[in-house]
């Protein structure tokens, strides 16, 4: 057998895939394509949007503008009738409790600072949730298993245990139903997303991508 | 192979060596050219990074190591020191989460406790948790949206959070090719950032849209850096890895209740051990009704949501 020659490759088909190498490289190297659309500025985040703080301030005690309740009501026999009509000192209090609308629904009649329970016995505000037992019986116990209200601190016994907040951190006693918040920003729509978006105009906005 | 692809034994063509040499050539310059943003790459991984095991063979001393650089890492970043720490599961412990789907009004303050605690990039912009506006009455999460702004609750509109399910079959965990996510003893399923390669598999199988790939590099200001850090949760991740809810493991596994349960200002949501049958979370898979997300698709999640009747 002679020496074989080598097999040629034809000029042309050499000539295509070095050129499409070359092709390839410049489309590369000039990035014909861009680069991606840059970021949307993005504000830096209040520290107000992750404030673990309730609603509602608790108050420590029972003060009315500043001063004890006992400075105008100790030792004084309960006062009757509708505020309202008496009404010059304590106008401001709205009371939006569905039925009940009665001072002493929930305030002691002898002693201002407390509230009362079924039978005449002092509730003290540091207790405010047994005065809400008394008519939301089933709230107070989803509360005491965890299931309405917020806890926080330890889920682990072990480790201190959860911490309940009360019924007043976050309804106002005299205006319970929880009021409107403010949301947070919405999620931010990456820019090339939102270029692929208005490609496909009027398909409606949806899922959770 | 068609006729003319044989090679020719005329002498009109070229040499087939002439041929390789300069096709390969030009091959070189176009690889060249497509990597050549590669070369804007700073810190490529050290040769021990390249080295390291799977999180599940490692030593103490291998994972003291790796604590020890990546603590090193984040404080030349940052330029804090961080409490780098691997809380392992807790014996007897199965997590659990429920969000009561009638109290949530859709604040949206979860989403950013989760952002501060978690170190999650703020520009581009990563969020684990999803606040979806769901039409009262209707349960189509296609029709949902979660642009709204301003004061909420909406007119005739309900909030449905959406974060990782922690699913007991977990479909990122099968899809995953390299095993760089599992299911922790404790239910969490995790991510091990130095393993996973980023190709986002796991992101196609997750029926809730729950996982999030960091597409460019993570950005976060060093003054908003959460030093408590958990190797496998919220220690800063690179590029190119994909990351998601963990029930704050470096927390929760401490005890405490994970960011977005202390966040929540209308006490939606709930957070406990399921084998203890006194725990919140039992109560309310006792006495609620609870339904999860998507049932249909069986992934069993631990993320329960539920109302009061
Ligand atoms: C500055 C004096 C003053 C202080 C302090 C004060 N009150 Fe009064 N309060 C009045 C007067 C006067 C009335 C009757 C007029 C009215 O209803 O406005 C009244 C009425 C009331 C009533 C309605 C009783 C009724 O019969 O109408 C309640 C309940 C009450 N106060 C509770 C409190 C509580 C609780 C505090 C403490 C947090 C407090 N007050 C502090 C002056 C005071
Ligand atoms: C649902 C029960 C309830 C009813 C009804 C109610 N209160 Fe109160 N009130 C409370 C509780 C609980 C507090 C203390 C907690 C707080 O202020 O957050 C309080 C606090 C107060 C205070 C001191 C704080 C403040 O807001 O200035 C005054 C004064 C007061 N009540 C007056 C009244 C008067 C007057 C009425 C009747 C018009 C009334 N309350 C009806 C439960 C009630
Ligand atoms: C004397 C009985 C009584 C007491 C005490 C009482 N409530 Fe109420 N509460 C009612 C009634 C009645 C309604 C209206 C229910 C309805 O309209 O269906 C109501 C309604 C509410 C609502 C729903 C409000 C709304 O507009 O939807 C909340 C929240 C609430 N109460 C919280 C509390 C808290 C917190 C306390 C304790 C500080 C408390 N209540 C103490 C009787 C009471
Ligand atoms: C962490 C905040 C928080 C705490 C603490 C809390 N609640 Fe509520 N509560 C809410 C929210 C949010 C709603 C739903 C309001 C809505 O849908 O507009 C609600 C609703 C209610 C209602 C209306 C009926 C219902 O179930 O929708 C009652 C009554 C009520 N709460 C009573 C209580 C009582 C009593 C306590 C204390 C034992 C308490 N809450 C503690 C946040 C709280």
């Amino acid at each position: 057998m002679g020496a074989e020659t080598p097999p040629k490759i034809p000029l042309w088909a050499a000539g295509a895939s070095v050129g499409g190498f070359m092709l390839l490289a410049v489309f590369f190297a000039t990035n014909l394509l861009g680069n991606a659309p840059p970021n949307d500025e993005i504000p830096k985040l209040s520290p107000e949007y992750a404030d673990t703080a309730t609603v509602r301030k608790v108050r420590k005690e029972m003060t009315f503008d500043g001063a004890p309740c006992s400075s105008c009501h100790e030792g004084t026999e309960p006062l009757q009738g509708d505020p309202k009509e008496k009404g010059v000192f304590h106008e401001k209090i709205e009371i939006k409790h569905g039925r009940n609308q009665h001072c002493f629904n929930c305030h002691h009649r002898k002693q201002p600072a407390d509230f009362s329970n079924f039978d005449g016995s002092a509730i003290k505000l540091a207790d405010v949730q047994l005065l809400c037992a008394k008519c939301h019986g089933t709230t107070f116990r989803d509360w005491n298993n965890g299931a309405h209200g917020r806890r926080s601190g330890h889920w682990d016994v072990a480790k201190g245990g959860p911490k309940p907040t009360v019924c007043i951190a976050c309804h106002n006693p005299h205006w319970p139903i929880f009021k409107p918040l403010k949301a947070a920003p919405a999620p931010h729509v990456n820019p090339r997303t939102r270029a692929r978006k208005s490609a496909h105009a009027g398909a409606e906005h949806g899922g959770h991508e | 192979m068609s006729e003319e692809w044989k090679p020719v034994e005329d002498g009109t063509g070229i040499s087939r060596r002439a041929f390789l040499a300069a096709a390969a050539t030009a091959a070189v310059a176009a690889t060249a050219a497509a990597l050549a943003p590669m070369k804007d790459i700073a810190d490529l991984p050290s040769l021990e990074e390249f080295l390291r095991k799977h999180y599940t063979e490692l030593t103490p001393a291998d994972k003291a190591a790796i604590i020890a650089r990546i603590s090193e890492q984040v404080e030349k970043k940052y330029g804090v020191k961080p409490n780098l720490t691997d809380p392992p599961p807790l014996d007897g412990v199965e997590f659990g989460y429920a969000l009561n789907i009638g109290r949530c009004v859709g604040c949206r303050k979860c989403v950013f406790a989760c952002v501060d605690e978690n170190n999650q990039s703020r520009n581009p912009e990563i969020q684990y948790i999803r606040v979806l506006e769901m039409k009262k009455g209707s349960i189509d999460v296609e029709s949902s949206t979660t642009e709204y702004e301003g004061e909420v609750p909406k007119k005739d509109s309900y909030y449905m959070p959406v974060q990782c399910q922690q699913c007991r079959k977990a479909p990122c965990v099968k899809a995953c090719p390299v095993k760089a996510t599992w299911q922790e003893p404790d239910g969490v399923v995790v991510i091990d950032y130095n393993w996973c390669i980023g190709c986002r598999y796991c992101i196609a199988a997750c029926p809730y849209g729950a996982r999030r790939f960091n597409w460019q590099e993570p950005h976060i200001p060093a003054d908003e850096l959460n030093p408590e850090m958990g190797l496998l949760s919220n220690r800063p991740r690179p590029k190119g890895v994909v990351e998601k809810c963990h029930f704050c493991l470096h927390r929760t596994r401490n005890g405490k209740y994970p960011a977005c349960v202390e966040v929540c200002p209308t006490g939606s949501r709930k957070f406990g051990n399921l084998l203890d049958p006194n725990s919140e979370i039992s109560n309310i898979l006792q006495n609620k009704r609870v339904y999860v997300l998507k049932e249909e698709v069986g992934t069993l999640p631990r993320f329960y949501y539920y109302f009061d009747i």
